[in-house]
């Protein structure tokens, strides 16, 4: 185990405590369980795929903690080598299995930037080793994988924060508290609200590459590895490094590059962080099966009537479905819309250093954000399979069509599953 | 429309991507392949190459997009139709990486009736066609047990441990033996493997083995398999079981004394209150 200097609040917490007689390393959050955490403890983390995002995801795990970096993981060493050089002068252990990293007991904090489809194995593994995880968006390659995370950190009581913030903001602002309020009261029948995120979506520049052929694999990358749970391809240097975004096999192009970033907030807005839509209706020519490319727009429907709707704006018509309309306090009786102004506003989000110090739930915590990427995934789902699906949010499977539910819960790689 | 025209519906990369796609080019073009049958689709696959042999860029669109329009409810006999003259060029002579392809357009679209074609290749290691092999009988569902059964005692290498592994997400009572066995292999994965299969046959009694080979591993072995005991606790409490259950989070929380395991304490605990 690394041995690392206490700071002085953490030395003056020990000497109060009754675990001062291990004071010798950092002590991982599960040695103190929860509540009764001091704002001073000092976190020992670690940072798993550290190129693009890497760095920036890293810095969100740390605000407004005490932090020290003792792990830097990455399926190419020169970048864990390289991130660890420069956030620990290279005191940091650098790794390419994050087994290994996983390990580690003075391990607490984790922060997880890796190309999507490692997101949902990694922080299940991380939960399974008592860590608090801070994932890069999107949380997940597929819907099962992020039911399998809510589940694992519920079980095992961890903190949960994926790496979008905008929902912070939506819950200091007073129009969209009142949305929210509107939304969740249950007051609002046969809601025909539509909200339309057009253009944003980065399509064509998401759009991954067909056909470049086989390359050799460079020597510092481990390629079993990088593909891990995702089906097995040869190295393709566009299948790595950003561009990775493009291919069906490790994201889902820039639907699922940016549309968490926009739908995470309206999902909290619209109260729709404990469901998912119920029907999906698309507008796509037949994708290659590699790549992901053009679609025009995806309407996704709610139980309640409302819908969300995503024009490319890079490709194909225009949507033209329904009229797009916000929701509104005149849209209910003036008896209901009393009731609205007497609501409590919602209670305040914790920030992922608040939720870790005080053992609560993040403001971005598994279930909102799970229920957020399947936004993007049904979407996804109808641009690819180019028909109309009707879906149980419940049970989180398609209605009367089992080839679809092929892509809900795809098979993975050995060793690797959910 | 012939293979040619047919083909040619499909985009070419401009710019590196497919930006410039007409959607009603290619879905009248997908009706034609579906409407052509086997002569059609053949011709089609035999245009498709090895991975850096040549250009097929729209071959294999055309034949993704016919797997994937072909899904759903009402579309059963083109489906099948589709899905056999994919399975009848697995028999041929061709490249692996080809068959492979072919292979993972089946997991899409395939059913039972082509399952027997896709299993001859569970055992190969030839361009990971075990692993598109086993994923596609995977996701077609129990029919396909047998196949994996009768592939596993055979198995070496990367296609043992994913055959087996294909045994427990099928959830397949009768390989207990297997999974038994797996887990006193040398190997931590096979091990892993083993535990994992136990679990997902909701196998109360072996959830003591189970205990007792998670606390004779180390590191990441002893995280994944304490894991498993965990998600065994559940199931059997899903199952009314709540005994055994029980009797698993009380082990766990005995056996993991140390001060690192508190967290493991902890949802023991939280377990233990789910079962009230």
């Amino acid at each position: 185990m690394k041995k690392i200097p206490y700071s002085q609040t953490r030395r003056s917490f020990l000497g109060k405590s009754a675990t001062g007689a291990t004071a010798a390393s950092i002590l991982p959050r599960h040695i103190f369980g929860a509540p009764h955490v001091p704002p001073s403890e000092k976190f020992g983390t670690a940072l798993i795929g550290c190129g693009g995002r890497g760095p920036g995801t890293y810095s969100q795990l740390c605000k407004g903690l005490d932090v020290e970096l003792v792990g830097a993981c990455d399926v190419d060493t020169t970048k864990s080598k390289r991130f660890s050089l420069a956030r620990s002068k290279g005191k940091a252990e650098s790794y390419q299995d994050f087994r290994r990293l996983l390990e580690r007991k003075d391990l607490d904090l984790v922060a997880i930037a890796t190309p999507p489809h490692w997101h949902a194995s990694i922080s299940i593994a991380a939960a399974e080793a008592g860590m608090d995880v801070l994932c890069e968006k999107p949380m997940t390659r597929f819907v099962a994988e992020g039911r399998a995370v809510v589940n694992a950190f519920k079980r095992y009581g961890r903190v949960y924060q994926i790496g979008t913030f905008g929902r912070f903001n939506r819950s200091n602002d007073k129009a969209s508290i009142l949305k929210h309020k509107i939304m969740s009261s249950g007051l609002m029948k046969d809601c025909n609200a539509v909200r339309m995120k057009k253009g944003g979506l980065k399509i064509k520049q998401w759009s991954g590459t067909p056909g470049i052929g086989p390359q050799t694999i460079p020597e510092t990358l481990d390629w079993d590895l990088y593909c891990g749970p995702s089906p097995w391809k040869p190295y393709e240097s566009r299948r790595t490094g950003g561009t990775h975004r493009g291919y069906w096999d490790y994201e889902g192009g820039g639907m699922c590059d940016m549309g968490q970033h926009h739908f995470d907030p309206e999902q909290w807005t619209y109260a729709k962080d404990h469901t998912s839509p119920v029907e999906i209706t698309p507008f796509a020519p037949p994708s290659h099966p590699e790549v992901t490319g053009m679609w025009a727009w995806v309407e996704l429907k709610y139980a309640d009537g409302f819908k969300f709707v995503m024009e490319s704006g890079e490709w194909g018509p225009s949507y033209d479905r329904h009229p797009v309309r916000d929701v509104s306090l005149d849209d209910l009786s003036k008896d209901d819309q009393e009731k609205i102004k007497s609501m409590p506003d919602p209670e305040p989000l914790l920030s992922f250093g608040e939720a870790v110090k005080q053992r609560k739930q993040a403001g971005g915590h598994p279930e909102a954000a799970h229920r957020a990427a399947c936004i993007l995934h049904l979407a996804n789902l109808a641009i690819r399979l180019g028909r109309k699906l009707k879906y149980d949010p419940d049970k989180e499977v398609f209605i009367n069509d089992n080839e679809a539910n092929r892509f809900l819960n795809p098979p993975m790689s050995a060793p690797w599953r959910i | 429309m012939n293979t040619k025209e047919i083909l040619n519906a499909f985009p070419q990369p401009e710019g590196k991507i497919l930006r410039n796609i007409d959607k009603e080019a290619c879905e009248r073009a997908v009706e034609q392949i579906i409407s052509g049958g086997r002569k059609i689709t053949r011709e089609i696959i035999d245009l498709i190459l090895e991975p850096g042999n040549g250009d097929d860029i729209r071959p294999r669109h055309a034949i993704h997009a016919t797997a994937i329009r072909v899904g759903g409810t009402g579309k059963e006999i083109e489906r099948n139709s589709f899905a056999s003259a994919l399975a009848s060029t697995l028999n041929d002579d061709r490249p692996k990486a080809v068959k492979g392809f072919v292979i993972r357009q089946l997991q899409i679209c395939g059913g039972a009736k082509q399952a027997e074609a896709i299993a001859h290749f569970l055992n190969d290691s030839e361009e990971h066609l075990y692993e598109y092999s086993a994923q596609a009988l995977e996701v077609i569902g129990g029919a396909t047990i047998e196949y994996f059964r009768t592939a596993y005692p055979s198995a070496k290498g990367a296609p043992r441990i994913t055959i087996l592994q294909g045994l427990g997400l099928l959830q397949d009572k009768k390989s207990r033996p297997f999974f038994l066995s797996a887990m006193q292999d040398t190997d931590l994965e096979i091990r892993l493997a083993g535990i994992w299969g136990l679990m997902r046959i909701s196998s109360a009694k072996d959830a003591e083995l189970m205990l007792s080979q998670s606390l004779k591993e180390k590191g990441w072995g002893r995280i994944k398999a304490t894991a498993y005991c965990f998600e065994l606790a559940e199931k059997l409490a899903k199952n009314d079981q709540s005994k055994e259950a029980k009797a698993i989070y009380i082990r766990i929380k005995k056996s993991h004394s140390e001060k690192q395991d508190a967290y493991l304490r902890e949802t023991a605990d939280r377990g233990l209150v789910q079962l009230k």
